[in-house]
């Protein structure tokens, strides 16, 4: 079979499943439900499998699939007076790139799905949850397979939608729903950026098709027309930028993804740490060439991947549901993703994408399995001593933990350590303060999860009576998922082994054809730096991984008391970690209860004034009067004299018509705007 | 120009409709019946739909002085006699459980079709003046079709003081272009002073028609107090209606050349856009925020007019049917749930909607996200359309006002959504039962919807829409030479 040729088929089957899930799910027996929906995730992920095996196969590694023109358009004006051609397609590109990120999305979706089985099996809304979580499938693969961005941004927006209803799925939980807008209304802030980007690109480079894009953008530097620093390409790579920050949850846009906790366990392992919260990678790995074209963004994005990554993990420090600090892991895994593509690390942002994507999903699955075991509780502090008692979810979990610090040979001691020697080998003035941000960040990581760790499965037990009579090891529906993510947070990274450490790094070669272009442009890509300076830098980031272990054993399982002694004598910083600095408290005094609140109730004010009347009204509108006539005689000189005697008509005449009274409001409204608009004319 | 046989035939649905109304008039004289009358409604305007497009019928005729009938005014055709269609369909069983005389609903709003009909194809300001009126004056009739209501009688009065002031400025501006001109034809240049405040009180009589800032009180008031298949009515009919006219005036005026119109219509499109969204942010009841969210819309419609142009004449076609299509929808949703005296309108009616009533409440979520611009229903590609006809001319104000606006907007048509996909109160709301010809009207919205939202192809690009505007435009330059 000719599996290339089929690629528009592996996002159908989710959406097949999830039709039939929505629209007749409530008939269909339970079981049919936990067969359908996993498998349709199996058939698309065997039949990416085949099209990627035959895809390393082509001599050109890319393969592009239109199904239909999906937007006919015409001749279309450039910014720089050319002509381009508008069009759309419904189109599918295959690449190293999208390759990737199909494997993980099918991958990793279907071990989820199979996870859901057991997890969300004593829920209602069973056939539901299954039929969003498809849906959800369907418009990621419809993200990364797009061949423009449109489509992108069909699947961008349509995992959004997904991500709302799964957020809000326990909709009688307030909680639930407002986590669920909150992440809505957070993301259409970053959406509106990245729009304005696309149709910014559209203007300078008259296509949206990845290939044309790039390949105009390729032919411009080539001859000299587009150099790097461009301005528009800056703005361009900005505004792209600024919908990366919504949907990978990057300062300042990053305070939807805690509250999405909200959810149940599997979305936030699917959605909110594997492969939704990464889209925002994808996409600027996916524009690397323009993003390399402009050195000002390039700096922002590291700058903002490293920020987010060291403040998100002091968050984390202080947090004592289990789910959240998670999220404030993920938040700062992310972190480290775009601060690897800030530096030209494409590769490197993509491999770190997809080792995480296994480990964290893992600590989230295993982090659902503790608390199915302690019948919904989720507080650190009312766990403990469960490594006995669970003992699949605590090996299983034992080993992401590792991986997330970055111990070798686990898979994130290979993506990580090449985040942080990238960082510091790029030839910018803050390399080293990258470095360093890293660096410490990876100390905090270790603290933060292993904290986690003792506090969850070591020390002593402070479950409460009642719960721990009902712990349990979760049914094999949940650990098989958990260990085969297990093994994968293992040897997940050996496909990047390190030249240095005798291996070939395969991904990277893999994913080289398309960064290509971007290397050219970063001329800093050859590797410089001696082979013992790397070698140093490999054992630095393990020795502070290991120091954060050993400070999180001390405080949590040596002397748990030193820890509370730390917190007493510095009880602002606790506090202030604890709050997440305070930074939600802030933006809903600014932008939710100043600006959209203020200026609603502003404006509806005003509007209430004016349409509903009352005793304010008539005072507004003695006020109104009385200036119009002003305006009035001052205007009327001007030759409308015909105009004033027929609107005094107006105006008279139906003022006892209606009890409300004020349609003569309304009529002085329109009078206002003729003369607003005269005025203009008469003024210019 | 005599009128002759080709002519009449290019003016067939127009006449066809007249006929229609005739014979409804009659019918209901003999015997009321309100199924004979729906029907034989609804059979006119199906008749006149296909005669629309029957094959004499192409090429650029003008008829008489007054119309022009071409590509452009056959697309809107179409457009507001599909329209009308579905507000029938809808109304049958609306008025089924509430009014007390049904029949006569059906004359007003054939008239009001028949006045909604002349604008597309008016090239003159006295087919535009008339049609307008013919649009308005059953329109005040049917605000206030359910006499005993207390809300539909102010809706009535409100709009007919409030039309009637507007009209008054239309007719001003039209005289004083007159005395500029010595003509009523669109196309008559006018270059002299009172030409550019001429225009402008043309404009307010039209912005008031569409409802934009600052000419857009009236709306919140109306829309909420009109029976429900009015609303949609106003929102569908008769907005696209003056939509044209307005498109094909500033073209063919060559007015969007002119400076301080086009600074009149940014400010009109970005004040719109604006106001709209802003104050639909804390609405409850759907009607109103549909009403504050139709100010917005036409915000954007005006926008793509301002930009001018080909592109931009093909996107605000398409903006238009995508909106009429999904407000339509809306207005559906709420009419056929209507229960006797009650609306569901508040926000808390509609609650838990989707698990009584599931196909009403993914209609109506299918309408707010259409209305949002979410990518695969229709509203994203209108949205998509203008973005790029503003991008081809470079106008990056209204652009961003399109998205920044757009993104502040989203926030209240998920207010609906979140309602319909709440747990039902208890005890559970009492709609009305969903009668067959509303469910064919809505499925057909909704097929709309989707179907152009996945696959937007309606050959627009083979009616030359644009080509029918600039001819005229041409025509008009070699008028003066």
């Amino acid at each position: 079979m000719n599996f290339l040729d089929s690629i528009w088929m592996i996002p159908l089957f989710p959406a097949a499943g999830a039709i039939l899930m929505l629209l007749f799910g409530k008939k269909l027996p339970k079981a049919a439900v936990s067969v359908i929906c996993p498998g349709t995730v199996l058939v698309s992920f065997l039949m990416s499998l085949g099209a990627v095996l035959q895809l390393a196969r082509l001599s050109e590694h890319s393969y592009e699939k239109i199904l239909y023109t999906w937007l006919p358009g015409g001749p279309f004006h450039l910014t720089n007076g050319q002509m381009g051609h508008l069009q759309a397609d419904w189109g599918f590109l295959l690449d190293p790139l999208s390759s990737v990120m199909i494997l993980v999305v099918t991958g990793v979706g279907f071990l989820i799905h199979v996870y859901s089985v057991g997890y969300m099996g004593h829920e209602a809304g069973y056939h539901r949850f299954f039929g969003y979580l498809n849906l959800f499938i369907f418009f990621m693969l419809t993200l990364v397979l797009a061949n423009n961005y449109l489509l992108l941004f069909v699947g961008w927006e349509g995992v959004g939608l997904c991500s709302y209803l799964l957020i809000g799925f326990y909709f009688l939980r307030d909680s639930a729903t407002k986590a669920g807008i909150k992440a809505f209304i957070v993301n259409r802030i970053g959406d509106a950026g990245f729009v304005l980007g696309v149709l910014l690109m559209l203007a300078t480079f008259g296509s949206l098709r990845f290939t044309s894009v790039f390949g105009e953008v390729n032919r411009q530097v080539e001859t000299g027309l587009l150099t790097s620093g461009d301005a528009t390409v800056a703005l361009m790579t900005l505004l792209l930028f600024i919908g990366a920050t919504g949907k990978s949850a990057q300062i300042p846009l990053y305070v939807w993804l805690p509250d999405a906790m909200e959810g149940p366990t599997p979305v936030s392992a699917l959605i909110h740490a594997a492969t939704m919260v990464t889209a925002g990678v994808y996409m600027v790995a996916r524009s690397n060439v323009l993003f390399s074209l402009s050195p000002q963004t390039m700096a922002m994005v590291a700058g903002v991947g490293a920020l987010t990554a060291i403040f998100a993990a002091t968050i984390g420090l202080a947090q004592y549901d289990i789910k959240r600090v998670l999220a404030y892991s993920t938040v700062s895994q992310l972190g480290y993703m775009f601060l690897a593509c800030g530096v030209g690390a494409y590769g490197a942002g993509i491999f770190h994408l997809m080792t995480h994507a296994f480990f964290k999903a893992l600590l989230f699955l295993g982090s659902g399995s503790v608390i199915h075991a302690l019948s919904g509780e989720q507080d650190m502090r009312k766990m403990g001593a469960l490594r006995h008692k669970i003992p699949v979810t605590f090996w299983t979990f034992f080993i992401a933990s590792l991986a997330i610090i970055g111990a070798p040979p686990f898979a994130g001691f290979f993506s990580k350590d090449e985040i942080l020697w990238k960082a510091f080998s790029a030839e910018t003035h803050a390399g080293l303060l990258l470095w360093v941000v890293g660096f410490v960040t990876a100390g905090l990581t270790a603290l933060y999860i292993w904290r986690l760790v003792f506090l969850t499965f070591f020390g002593q037990s402070r479950v409460d009576h009642e719960v721990e009579h009902h712990i349990h090891e979760s049914p094999k529906t949940m650990t098989i998922p958990l260990m085969t993510l297990a093994v994968l947070s293992i040897v997940g990274g050996w496909v990047g082994w390190p030249r240095i450490l005798g291996g070939s790094n395969r991904l990277e070669t893999w994913l080289e054809p398309v960064f290509e272009h971007s290397s050219k442009l970063l001329a800093h890509e050859a590797e410089h730096g001696a082979a013992a300076q790397e070698y140093l830098f490999m054992f630095l980031s393990v020795a502070v991984g290991a120091f954060g272990v050993f400070i999180a054993w001390y405080f949590f399982i040596r002397r748990p008391e030193a820890a509370d002694r730390i917190v007493q004598t510095v009880p602002g910083v606790q506090r202030l970690l604890y709050n997440k600095y305070y930074v939600d408290e802030v933006y809903n005094a600014v932008f939710v209860d100043g600006f959209a609140k203020g200026g609603g109730t502003a404006l509806g004010r005003f509007d209430a004034r004016i349409v509903d009347g009352g005793v304010n009204g008539s005072a507004w509108l003695t006020l109104l009067t009385s200036r119009l006539s002003i305006w009035w005689d001052t205007w009327v000189i001007d030759g409308a004299v015909r105009l004033s005697s027929f609107t005094v008509k107006v105006l008279s005449y139906p003022v006892r018509l209606l009890q409300t009274g004020l349609v003569q409001v309304y009529a002085l409204f329109i009078v206002f705007g003729v003369l607003i608009f005269f005025s203009y004319y008469l003024i210019r | 120009m005599t009128l002759d046989a080709a002519g009449l035939l290019a003016i067939l649905p127009l006449l066809i409709i007249g006929a229609g109304t005739m014979a409804v008039m009659a019918a209901i004289a003999m015997k009321r019946n309100h199924k004979a009358a729906a029907a034989l409604s609804f059979a006119a305007i199906i008749v006149a739909l296909i005669s629309a497009w029957m094959p004499s019928s192409v090429g650029t005729r003008a008829v008489t002085p007054l119309l022009t009938v071409d590509d452009y005014s056959r697309f809107f055709t179409t457009v507001l006699l599909v329209l009308s269609a579905g507000v029938i369909l809808v109304s049958f069983a609306y008025l089924d459980t509430t009014a007390a005389r049904r029949e006569e609903y059906y004359l007003l709003l054939l008239t009001g079709t028949i006045g909604a009909l002349v604008l597309p194809s008016a090239s003159h300001y006295v087919a535009l003046f008339l049609g307008i009126e013919l649009l308005s004056i059953p329109l005040y009739a049917l605000l206030a079709y359910l006499p005993h209501r207390e809300r539909p009688l102010e809706a009535g009065l409100k709009y007919l003081v409030l039309a009637g002031a507007s009209s008054a400025f239309l007719l001003f501006g039209i005289a004083l272009l007159y005395a500029e001109t010595g003509s009523m034809a669109f196309g008559a240049v006018a270059a002299g002073q009172l030409a550019t405040p001429a225009m402008v009180l043309i404009l307010v009589g039209l912005g008031f028609k569409l409802a934009i800032v600052p000419f857009h009180l009236w709306t919140a008031d109306v829309y909420q107090g009109a029976p429900a298949p009015v609303g949609a009515f106003i929102a569908t009919v008769s907005k696209g209606a003056v939509i044209a006219v307005t498109m094909r005036l500033l073209f063919e005026s060559g007015a969007l050349s002119w400076t301080a119109v086009r600074m009149l219509l940014m400010i009109m499109a970005l004040g719109s856009m604006f106001a709209g969204n802003v104050l639909a942010l804390m609405q409850t009841n759907v009607k109103r925020l549909l009403a504050y969210s139709s100010i917005s819309h036409l915000g954007y419609v005006l926008m793509g007019i301002q930009i001018g142009g080909a592109l931009a004449v093909r996107a605000v076609a398409f903006y238009v049917m995508a909106y009429t299509a999904s407000v339509l929808l809306a207005f559906g949703v709420v009419s056929a749930l209507s229960a006797g005296q009650k609306e569901p309108e508040e926000l808390s009616e509609l609650e838990g909607l989707f698990w009584t009533r599931p196909w009403m409440g993914v209609m109506l979520t299918l309408s707010m996200m259409s209305l949002a611009g979410v990518p695969l229903t229709v509203g994203f590609m209108g949205k998509y359309y203008l973005l790029a006809a503003g991008a081809d001319s470079s106008a990056w104000l209204l652009s961003i006002g399109l998205v920044v606006t757009s993104a502040i907007g989203a926030y209240y048509y998920l207010r609906v959504v979140v309602a319909i996909y709440s747990s039902p109160p208890e005890p559970t709301q009492a709609y009305q039962r969903v009668t067959w010809p509303a469910s064919f009207a809505l499925m057909l919205a909704t097929a709309v919807v989707l179907w152009l939202g996945v696959y937007p192809r309606l050959g627009l690009h083979r009616l030359d829409l644009a080509g029918s505007l600039r001819s005229a435009e041409q025509r008009s330059t070699a008028t003066t030479r």
